[in-house]
């Protein structure tokens, strides 16, 4: 288990992190969310030493870490970047070794994930002549070379199509399914539901709130309010936020104690009811609130 | 797999990469065939004197060709001699060349730009032995006496010192190498600061270090590069000694001269190049782009340049003050050392205390050059002060 504690860091007066904290799970996914700036990258360059923390600490299997431990992890940074002029086999197998994998091993666990990636026919490209896609599966394929025990991915959807994103979910969830830890942070919302089972909300550096996914919403005090009064949302005068998602569909947060009897008498004389649903908020309700607060 | 397994790893692919770039083994092997070619075509010179060659126009004096004839035979030059009929024709051969000097109506001397001293001793010499030969018949004196008379009075020479044949072989070497070190170093050094940029630039620094220490991508750097600037260096040196084995002057044991050179540009190579390549490298992670390189290589050059430039200098006098002291400034070391040594103006003790110096500056270079690489290399975006790379890797 990976656990992030209690970190801060300060580059003069710009405060990066300022309490982050989390846990990850062997098996489990987690997303890692946060609006831009928030501190998601310095938290994971934290975990693999390139940023020393002003304090707090980071574990894994309650130890602290060591060189030999983090040549276990897997990192894709969120800057991609791999050496261009270099061969795709020839350079997945030079990180695998750096990894600490014999040169045999380096070379067969280079195969596996060239060809489980769909990439095997261009091992003998130059990383320069790939596609963006193609490349970001090199480098997908030099985080995970060498089986590593947690996996970290800065943005590892971002450029991806959606045949590229299906791909991805999938890899990562039969990774987890063997017992692998996983990070990822993204900016999809949506995304992040369907993938993780876990996920840690940061705003300004700090984990505003961090658990199961599940439990996350279910005790949320939010309530996700659908009406459709004569074909259009309604809203209840007694308050609440009303928020368009993605799709251009709105609805209305309102706190899970709201009086829905007096609410649904009054969408019922403004005239005929379509729809009235009242939910659990969705991940994008829940990290809207997390980081309004 | 410990640290140094990785860095070696890390070495070997700086070599491997650039050992297989098609431009560096072309120019390369073009260099070593350069060098090759030398050896021929100094042999060609050495071997055969340039002759003089004297122009006669207008009236000649009697005998004048077997009186230049001999007296440039003194001077083991051999002569040729162009008659022309009139002056324009014959200046117009002086200006582009094909004469060295006309003899007009056995009077005047006339050279294109600069005048040779030689030529001027022969010609008059040559002239006024005509002049006497013109006198000596109408004195009615019979071949054999004007012979006699008139052949050239030869004069022993000799030096208080016996001149050295390995002198100017041994100075031409001694530039030579240090011109190959100079620029040896300088190119590698520069591939150092390119390829810490490159890593930079294209952001594969970070898988690096997420996987190894910065201290360990700057050693590895230094290394691989450092492996194949001495492979190189080893082509350019066997080049090198195939040409002064070609070529063949009297007396002068070139071959034996080559191979010291030789060893001493390879272990001062090895010293340079660890000083300069740490240097290099540091300055180098601190810009983010290649554009901005050319602006932080300044400093490794304003090092480098005043003691190659020193270093000509000791070329004609190895006991200048300067080149003493300024062999024992470490940047410059590499360089100077070499030259007083190959000139036989150093003592033992001072190579020595010399070596000791650049050691100590390499570990120091190697102390401040990780603590600034490591404050340096994931900062991207313009260029990042020494002084704040410096303080960044407080931790």
């Amino acid at each position: 288990m990976l656990a992030v504690r209690e970190l801060h860091k300060q580059y003069g007066d710009v405060v990066a992190l300022d309490g982050a904290d989390f846990v990850v799970s062997p098996g489990r996914i987690l997303g890692f969310l946060g609006p831009n700036g928030a501190g998601k990258t310095t938290t994971m360059r934290v975990i693999f030493g390139l940023v020393y923390a002003d304090s707090g600490d980071v574990t894994w299997a309650e130890q602290t870490i060591t060189d030999a431990v983090r040549r276990r992890f897997g990192y894709m940074p969120e800057e991609r970047g791999l050496y261009p002029k270099m061969e795709v086999r020839e350079q997945v197998v030079h990180f695998a070794r750096l990894s600490g994998m014999g040169s045999q091993d380096a070379v067969t666990a280079t195969n596996r994930w060239l060809a489980l990636l769909g990439i095997d026919d261009r091992a003998e490209s130059k990383v320069e002549e790939l596609s963006h896609g193609n490349q970001q599966r090199v480098q997908l394929a030099a985080a995970l070379v060498h089986d590593p025990v947690l996996l970290v991915l800065d943005e590892p959807f971002a450029g991806l199509d959606p045949l590229g994103v299906d791909a991805l979910s999938t890899t990562l969830q039969d990774l987890a399914n063997k017992g692998t830890a996983i990070v990822f942070s993204s900016h999809q919302l949506d995304l992040v539901e369907d993938v993780s089972q876990d996920v840690a909300i940061i705003n300004r550096g700090r984990v505003v709130l961090s658990g199961a996914l599940d439990d996350l919403k279910a005790d949320s005090t939010t309530r996700r309010l659908d009406i459709v009064v004569n074909g259009d949302h309604w809203v209840p005068d007694s308050g609440g936020r009303v928020v368009t998602d993605d799709l251009g569909r709105r609805h209305t947060l309102v706190e899970s104690d709201a009086p829905l009897g007096d609410i649904l008498a009054a969408a019922s004389s403004a005239g005929q009811v379509d729809r009235f649903s009242f939910e659990p908020p969705s991940l994008s309700d829940v990290f809207r609130e997390a980081v309004s607060k | 797999m410990n640290r140094w397994n990785q860095t070696m790893l890390l070495a070997k692919r700086e070599f491997v990469t650039r050992a297989k770039s098609k431009v560096f083994l072309v120019a390369t092997a073009v260099i070593a065939l350069v060098i090759v070619a030398i050896g021929p075509i100094v042999t060609l010179f050495a071997n055969d004197p340039e002759p003089i060659r004297i122009g006669i126009v207008g009236i000649e004096p009697v005998g004048i060709e077997e009186g230049l004839t001999a007296r440039a035979a003194l001077s083991e030059q051999p002569i040729e001699i162009t008659r022309y009929d009139s002056l324009a024709a014959a200046e117009a051969d002086l200006e582009d060349g094909t004469v060295d000097a006309l003899l007009v109506d056995g009077t005047s001397i006339v050279f294109n730009e600069e005048e040779s001293l030689v030529v001027v001793q022969v010609v008059t010499d040559s002239v006024n032995s005509s002049a006497r030969i013109v006198q000596m018949e109408d004195l009615g004196l019979n071949p054999e006496e004007m012979r006699q008379l008139n052949e050239p009075e030869q004069l022993t020479v000799r030096t208080l010192v016996a001149p050295d044949p390995e002198d100017r072989p041994r100075r031409v070497a001694a530039f030579a190498g240090t011109l190959v070190l100079f620029v040896t170093i300088l190119t590698f050094g520069q591939f150092v600061a390119m390829g810490t940029v490159e890593e930079k630039q294209n952001r594969v620094v970070e898988i690096v270090l997420s996987r190894v220490k910065p201290s360990q991508v700057l050693v590895g750097k230094v290394l691989g590069i450092g492996a194949l600037a001495l492979v190189q260096l080893l082509v350019l040196a066997a080049a090198g000694l195939v040409a002064v084995n070609i070529i063949d002057i009297e007396g002068v044991p070139l071959g034996s001269i080559g191979a010291a050179i030789v060893a001493a540009v390879v272990f001062w190579f090895l010293l340079g190049y660890t000083l300069y390549a740490f240097l290099y490298a540091t300055v180098g992670a601190t810009v983010s782009r290649q554009e901005d390189l050319q602006g932080v290589l300044l400093l490794p050059a304003i090092f480098i340049l005043p003691g190659f430039f020193i270093s000509q200098l000791a070329v004609a006098d190895p006991d200048l003050a300067i080149v003493r002291f300024g062999s024992f400034f470490p940047p410059w070391t590499p360089m100077l050392m070499p030259m007083r040594t190959a000139l036989g103006s150093a003592q033992p003790w001072e190579v020595a205390l010399s070596i000791a110096l650049v050691v100590a500056s390499i570990v120091l270079l190697i102390w401040v050059g990780s603590r600034v690489y490591t404050g340096a290399l994931l900062r991207t975006g313009g260029t990042v002060k020494l002084r704040d790379a410096w303080k960044s890797t407080g931790a």
